[in-house]
């Protein structure tokens, strides 16, 4: 157990890491493959400077300069091997990395079942029309703050990829929608883990969680240095990466291909908003009954609001930051306010584990993600019950240094465990993975504790369809350069 | 009445393998409708399992149950009802007289010399038959159905005002809370565990075989041989710390085992004259959350006990990734795996218990049905 917390080496961090930079409203995904390993490496020296690092303090006078464009950079495994990784040094990578988001017992942990299995994704998946999961070796994410700003910085790193042979196989956009609201119309991204040590100006996160819970080379919630992937000494012949941290006799001459890098999990998120709407005003005709239901399922009113401090009507006190993030749920046990089954209750159950919250903060605290998503597509117009047939939904982004530990743990353990805190047959009634038309009949409920007696919704159906991703590494600057030069 | 665990590891006859690998899987992948082998007509299990324990020079095969009453009367259970359609498993093994799977005493003669008593047996809920808690199951069910019926009053508050008063510490509890400290710092020290020491550079592996195994009802298997330290002190501690994990580890109330509310059963088996240590356990939800859980609320029991196994990380189990890899390592998957209430969890166990003995509890007030 390391006790010491070294400061964060800002200047190595890709920024992502640190800042969703929520001033960026635009973003762009694009997805590269690359022809030749050697024509590729000059381009990644090319572009290496441009990437956009968690040094705020860079050229500014003031402290904490926000970039007026972002330029971030991660690599699949095909990716780092097609610029000439060896293949010892990809099985020091964690095994959810090397083998991808679809291997099929993955898949069955993560819930990506029926419409949302991987052989019908858009990308990253296995079989039939989409983009196959080995053709994905480069995320390039580049965020300004308006569309033209976005398109030029696109164009301009398109064509300088393609002169490299590092060639687009496909994009995704995406943009915040007014009032940092999801599709369903929900406030988004409030709770938000901060990180010790930060460089970042102290927002309105959380207590910060340990570095090496979201960056590799820092102690982690164990106290540990999270496992990081090695190459061997010979190849880097600028001297650009540091030894292994870990001690251990069998890390001799391996230098840390890891440090100050991380994982990334990028998903496809489809929303069908009409079906979330038309289900609840369906059940609940009442009038506010099906608004109170929806924010019920949620845990925040379309404000932001938690019901854990406004169970009853939404309210305006408790809306904002650092308000709206600043509660527990071990005053109320049963849920009567927030229920259990809440899709921001399991997603991040804070002190509620267990009879002491103290430690089930702590144990909590093990399995937070940072969360980089944006909205794509248009929103489905205020009010309106029928579907459009448009794409509109989340392309989820997290950040985690053990993709396992946290990511997948949270999405099984948490999201879709029908089990979840003591429930019966509950998966998250937001974005579990519950009834699609065909099913066999199975229970998906969600219950709302209530004297005298709770309310039971029964037959949930899947209001969120996965239609592509795949794991990512996030390298440090130094990595890149290793990378570049190999 | 009581339950019970049956042990019996028994070597596998040269050239079975495979074709008991095929009966298991035939069987195992189609545990409740198989023609063969319906572990539901013998209403004393809770939990049964068989698993392929393939050590190349010598493989064996485990066979575990976790059972209400007493072994006689289980074995006659057995072998009334489960009797022919496990006489092909029986057949590849070493001692197996044809047929007496179908008769009691032959077969719990073949039995015996292969069983062995577990060193710790621990059980959620002592005196609970599966019968009993598939009953509560039902009943509670019937309830949920018979609520969803009832009308709403509109007029009543969403959110009761009662906040809920935590109990005060027992006198034992803060005894414990003084002591362990020091327990836990004289329990590293003796197993030679550094808590602090640096983290292993761990890539946790798992093989296919494991992950194709688990997940397939609410509860898991887990069936791990750990080798033990050789020597005389690592043999005498890991008996001394069995024995006081025997006398002390005891289920809360609501059915909580060292702190985890997601344990079934589990078993300690010092197997082979000691050299091995088995380690079995039924339970709720994901491997990953099950390791984690020891190391959350479990260390030191983990340290004192595995601590003795070769390869454990010199960190203790909160170098996480290093346990878990060597967890992964010693586990065997089981080939055939029959829960007796596949969608009960322990503390669905423990709601259903206390609404069928006290249907107007605050549980039931409360919504804590499903």
């Amino acid at each position: 157990m390391t006790t010491k917390n070294p400061a964060i080496h800002a200047a190595d961090v890709q920024g992502i890491i640190i800042s969703g930079y929520g001033h960026l409203f635009f973003s762009s995904y694009l997805f590269l493959t690359v022809q030749d390993a050697k024509n590729a490496r000059q381009w990644l020296a090319a572009i290496v400077d441009e990437i956009t690092t968690a040094d705020r303090k860079k050229g500014a006078a003031v402290a904490d300069k926000k970039p007026d464009h972002a330029v971030n950079l991660a690599f699949t495994a095909a990716g780092l091997s097609a610029f000439g990784l060896p293949a010892d040094s990809l099985q020091t990578f964690s095994q959810e990395f090397q083998e991808g988001m679809t291997e099929i017992s993955r898949s069955h942990r993560l819930g990506d079942n029926g419409a949302s299995s991987p052989q019908n994704w858009e990308f990253g998946g296995v079989t039939a029309a989409g983009l196959p999961r080995d053709a994905i070796h480069v995320l390039l994410i580049l965020q300004a703050a308006t569309q033209p700003e976005l398109d030029a910085l696109r164009d301009r790193h398109l064509s300088q990829a393609a002169s490299h042979g590092v060639n687009l196989v496909l994009p995704e956009s995406g943009h915040r929608l007014p009032g940092q609201k999801e599709h369903f119309g929900f406030r988004d991204g409030i709770a938000e883990p901060g990180i010790e040590g930060s460089p970042k100006a102290p927002g309105d996160e959380e207590l910060p969680i340990k570095a090496g819970e979201f960056i590799l080379g820092y102690p982690n919630s164990y106290g540990n240095l999270p496992p990081t992937p090695v190459v061997s000494g010979a190849l880097d012949i600028h001297k650009v990466l540091s030894p292994v941290t870990h001690p251990a006799a069998d890390q001799a001459g391996l230098l840390d291909f890891g440090r100050n890098g991380s994982y990334l999990v990028f998903r496809k998120l489809h929303q069908d908003v009409a079906a979330f709407r038309q289900f609840f005003h369906k059940r609940f005709p009442a009038p506010d009954a099906a608004a109170l239901m929806m924010a019920k399922a949620v845990g925040r009113w379309p404000s932001g609001a938690p019901l854990a401090l406004a169970p009853d009507r939404d309210d305006p006190k408790v809306s904002e930051l650092p308000k709206s993030n600043h509660f527990g749920y071990a005053s109320d046990p049963h849920g009567y306010g927030c229920p259990l089954g809440a899709h921001v209750r399991r997603s991040n159950p804070r002190d509620s584990l267990g009879d002491n919250a103290a430690e089930s903060l702590t144990n909590v605290n093990r399995h937070r993600i940072i969360r980089r998503g944006v909205s794509y597509g248009d929103p489905l117009p205020a009010g309106q019950m029928e579907d459009d047939q448009q794409p509109r939904g989340l392309l989820f982004i997290c950040i985690n240094a053990d993709i396992k530990r946290q990511f997948e743990f949270l999405q099984q353990t948490w999201i879709n465990n029908p089990k979840f805190d003591g429930l019966y047959n509950d998966p998250d009634p937001l974005i579990g993975d519950n009834l699609e038309p065909g099913d066999k009949k199975r229970d998906c409920n969600f219950t709302v504790p209530r004297q005298p007696i709770r309310t039971r919704i029964k037959e949930l159906p899947r209001f969120v369809t996965v239609k592509g991703g795949h794991y990512f590494f996030l390298p440090s600057l130094a990595a890149l350069r290793f990378l570049a030069a190999l | 009445m009581i339950q019970n665990a049956l042990t019996a590891i028994i070597p596998i006859l040269p050239g079975q393998l495979t074709a008991l690998t095929n009966y298991l899987q035939l069987i195992g992948t189609d545990v409740e409708n198989n023609p063969h082998v319906r572990f539901r007509q013998t209403p004393s299990t809770h939990f049964a399992r068989w698993v392929i324990l393939n050590d190349p020079s010598a493989p064996r095969l485990y066979f575990s149950a976790c059972y209400d009453g007493t072994l006689q009367d289980y074995i006659g259970e057995l072998t009334m009802n489960l009797g022919a359609g496990m006489e092909p498993i029986w057949l590849c093994c070493q001692g197996y007289p044809p047929r007496a799977a179908q008769d009691p005493v032959k077969f719990a003669e073949f039995l015996k010399p292969y069983c062995q008593e577990p060193d710790i047996f621990l059980i959620a809920f002592p005196g609970l038959s599966a019968q009993e808690i598939i009953r509560n199951q039902a009943f509670r069910e019937q309830l949920d159905d018979h609520l969803d019926t009832l009308p709403r009053n509109p007029a009543t508050p969403l959110t009761p005002v009662t906040v809920p008063v935590p109990p005060a510490k027992s006198i034992g509890t803060i005894l414990m809370d003084l002591f362990w400290p020091l327990a836990t710092w004289l329990i590293n020290l003796l197993v030679g565990i550094r808590p602090g020491a640096p983290a292993q550079n761990t890539v946790v592996t798992t093989k296919n075989d494991l992950l194709a195994a688990e997940d397939k009802v609410v509860q898991n298997q887990m069936t791990i041989v750990s080798p033990v330290k050789k020597g005389i002190w690592p043999g005498l501690l890991l008996r001394f710390f069995l024995w006081l994990g025997s006398k002390t580890d005891k289920p809360a109330p609501d059915g909580k085992l060292s702190g985890l509310s997601t344990i079934h059963f589990a078993r300690w088996v010092r197997i082979d004259d000691g050299k091995n240590l088995l380690f079995e356990s039924n339970y709720d939800g994901s491997w990953e959350n099950y390791i984690d859980d020891f190391g959350d609320h479990a260390a030191t029991a983990m340290n004192a006990v595995w601590g003795i196994s070769v390869g454990f990380p010199k960190g203790g189990c909160l170098d996480i990734e290093a346990f878990k890899d060597g967890i992964r390592r010693y586990q065997h998957p089981a080939q055939f795996f029959y829960s007796a209430y596949p969608t009960q969890t322990v503390r669905n166990i423990a709601t259903d218990r206390r609404l069928r003995q006290n249907p107007d509890s605050a549980s039931f007030k409360s919504g804590a049905l499903g």
